[in-house]
């Protein structure tokens, strides 16, 4: 829902600038549920793409973490919005892991708690918590704009089908500004076929599929299996192993430092990640024709998660020769750059291969492209519309009209990233090594690494027969 | 929240200072900052982190938790897949406000229900389809 209310708190009387970046920044940490929820958002951004919205942008996209810092402007604009949404999700998986996960062991301080009634009063808490910010919610998004009229009459008075798109546009609020007709219209399927088929065409945007694969595994291998390969280690040294309902103080003692570790380690990787987010920001930008961020990212990733799964002990101290040392908290760290660069350095590689600037990046290729595309599109669009889409899908340098369905594919992968991680990394850390989920990150890593390199040598090759 | 504070007197102030909308009041704006975008992902990143606790020291499983714990978030991911659409399409009619205020409730209520389990499968299971079918509306 971040991203479904995202257009309404930026209106409508602006330009309408509206990067493919948009739907997923808020994904900055761990963030699960709403990049999966961009496939919903997809069918937002594709009655906004329109020639007039590709004019608009023809300046170089910037990735739109870097742009939160710049807030003195005071124009309103999806990407900068979507810069503070993701600093404020960022913060909100440093709340859950540095707040909400040593709960259990604070209520366990109180007498007569026992270790399984400390993790349930934390459960309640946060539970309580959910339930107050949708009070909050039901308050305060009152009268939203372009919200009006809709509610439980709507969902009960019309037919599902014949509607859907003139919702949608309502949603974006400025239904005279764009004519939705003038979107080369395709079957979904084939909208998905396309996005899909051009991650393996287009190396910038395979690669952007890729680096949102390792993005979300990287998510879900910190905050589930950096928690777990801790818990396990504990128990497997003999603490914490009494029943859920000894109240003995030595058994919360032993589980009260599990949860600690947890928090502090997972705590550490997220906060050096979110403080590290505008940098790659940054450096993508700069170094938009090679993909050394992500790269640099990746090997990060390689060495971090490789090192953690061979830690003899994830404690920070060495406590009766367990082998443990602060060395942990730089693991961790690595762990949470290779993350965000991750994140940030895909979703500016999947930005600029919408673009469809394959060969360099200039401003005025740009410009160059973008009235070719917009006037051609346009005029056939109002001639024959059969012509217009055909033509579109040729003119490889306009892949705006999948903007939408790019996002879709991306989210997509990220999901499958997880499906794979959870259910075979749960597998094998029970049946192989409690290393073993952290080595298939690792792996993860390691195929980004090479593709990148890879795509990048192709580039090099391509871009010196041209010269010739 | 600090946004229900400012009166309506101070309307669109936010918009001056922060890229929103004119028509985006003081209110609607925190709500969304520190109501939805801070929690969004905080419930989710918090039971991801804290369900091995729960298997080990609530449940007292102690063997084969990796699997478990792999299989609960497998079945996360793969409902919120299924449930992400739905949403969407009910956001269109519904609106975007009782979207969020239905699956902010339906993840502090599977919050409750999910350390009233007394087994893995199925209840814990359940509790966590719960979790993730309100969680995909946040």
């Amino acid at each position: 829902m971040v991203t479904a209310i995202l257009p309404s708190m930026t209106g409508s009387n602006q330009e309408h600038e509206y990067p493919v970046e948009q739907p997923i920044p808020e994904s900055i940490l761990a963030g699960n549920t709403n990049t999966r929820c961009s496939i919903t958002a997809s069918l937002d951004s594709e009655a906004t793409i329109t020639p007039a919205t590709y004019n608009g942008r023809a300046k170089p996209t910037r990735p739109s973490i870097t742009v939160s810092k710049s807030s003195k402007k005071t124009s309103s604009s999806p990407p900068r919005l979507a810069g503070l949404v993701g600093v404020f999700t960022g913060c909100g998986a440093l709340v859950a892991l540095a707040l909400f996960l040593p709960l259990p062991a604070q209520f366990s301080h109180l007498n007569g708690v026992n270790q399984g009634q400390a993790v349930a009063y934390s459960f309640y808490v946060v539970g309580g918590i959910a339930l107050l910010v949708a009070g909050f919610c039901f308050i305060g998004l009152r009268g939203l704009q372009g919200e009006e009229g809709k509610g439980w009459a709507l969902l009960l008075g019309r037919s599902l089908t014949s509607h859907e798109y003139e919702i949608v546009d309502t949603q974006q609020g400025s239904r005279d500004h764009r004519a939705p007709t003038r979107v080369p219209f395709l079957p979904y399927w084939r909208l998905l076929l396309d996005s899909t088929l051009l991650g393996f065409k287009d190396a910038q945007i395979g690669l952007g599929y890729l680096g949102g694969f390792v993005a979300r595994a990287s998510s879900v291998g910190i905050s589930l299996f950096i928690p777990l390969y801790i818990n396990a280690y504990f128990i497997r040294n003999g603490f914490c192993q009494g029943s859920p309902n000894d109240p003995s103080p030595e058994l919360k003692k032993e589980c009260r430092a599990a949860y600690l570790l947890a928090a502090e380690l997972t705590g550490v990787s997220q906060l050096v990640a979110l403080l590290c987010a505008p940098l790659f920001g940054y450096l993508s930008d700069r170094y938009r024709r090679s993909n050394v961020p992500l790269l640099v990212a990746s090997i990060f990733g390689v060495f971090g998660y490789t090192a953690f799964a061979n830690l003899t002990s994830p404690e920070p101290k060495d406590i009766n020769n367990r082998g443990g040392s602060p060395v942990v908290f730089l693991i961790v760290s690595l762990i949470g750059i290779s993350q965000i660069g991750a994140i940030v350095c895909s979703l500016g590689l999947l930005g600029r291969g919408v673009l469809g600037d394959e060969g360099g990046y200039n401003l005025s290729g740009q410009l160059h492209d973008a009235e070719v595309s917009g006037l051609g599109g346009q005029d056939a669009m109002e001639t024959s519309p059969l012509v217009a889409s055909s033509q579109l899908s040729v003119n490889i340098h306009s892949r705006s009209y999948l903007k939408g369905s790019i996002a879709g594919v991306y989210s997509l992968s990220g999901g499958a990233a997880i499906l794979l991680l959870t259910k075979l990394g749960g597998f094998l850390f029970d049946s192989l090594s409690t290393g073993a989920p952290f080595y298939m990150m690792a792996i993860f890593n390691a195929v980004l690494l090479v593709v990148g390199i890879g795509a990048g040598f192709y580039r090099e090759i391509q871009a010196r027969k041209q010269k010739i | 929240m600090a946004g229900i504070t400012f009166g309506s007197s101070k309307m669109s102030a936010i918009s001056k200072y922060l890229p929103f909308a004119s028509s985006t009041t003081t209110v609607q704006a925190c709500t969304y900052l520190f109501a939805i975008c801070l929690f969004s992902i905080s419930f989710l990143v918090f039971l991801n982190s804290s369900v091995s606790f729960v298997i080990t020291d609530l449940i007292g499983v102690k063997i084969g938790v990796g699997d478990l714990v792999g299989t609960l978030g497998f079945v996360d991911e793969l409902v919120a897949l299924l449930a992400c659409p739905f949403w969407g399409i009910l956001s269109d009619r519904l609106g975007v406000r009782i979207v969020c205020v239905a699956g902010y409730t339906i993840v502090g209520l599977a919050l409750f229900v999910f350390v009233q389990a007394r087994n893995v499968y199925p209840q814990l299971l359940l509790a966590r389809i719960l979790f993730s079918t309100g969680g995909a509306a946040t």
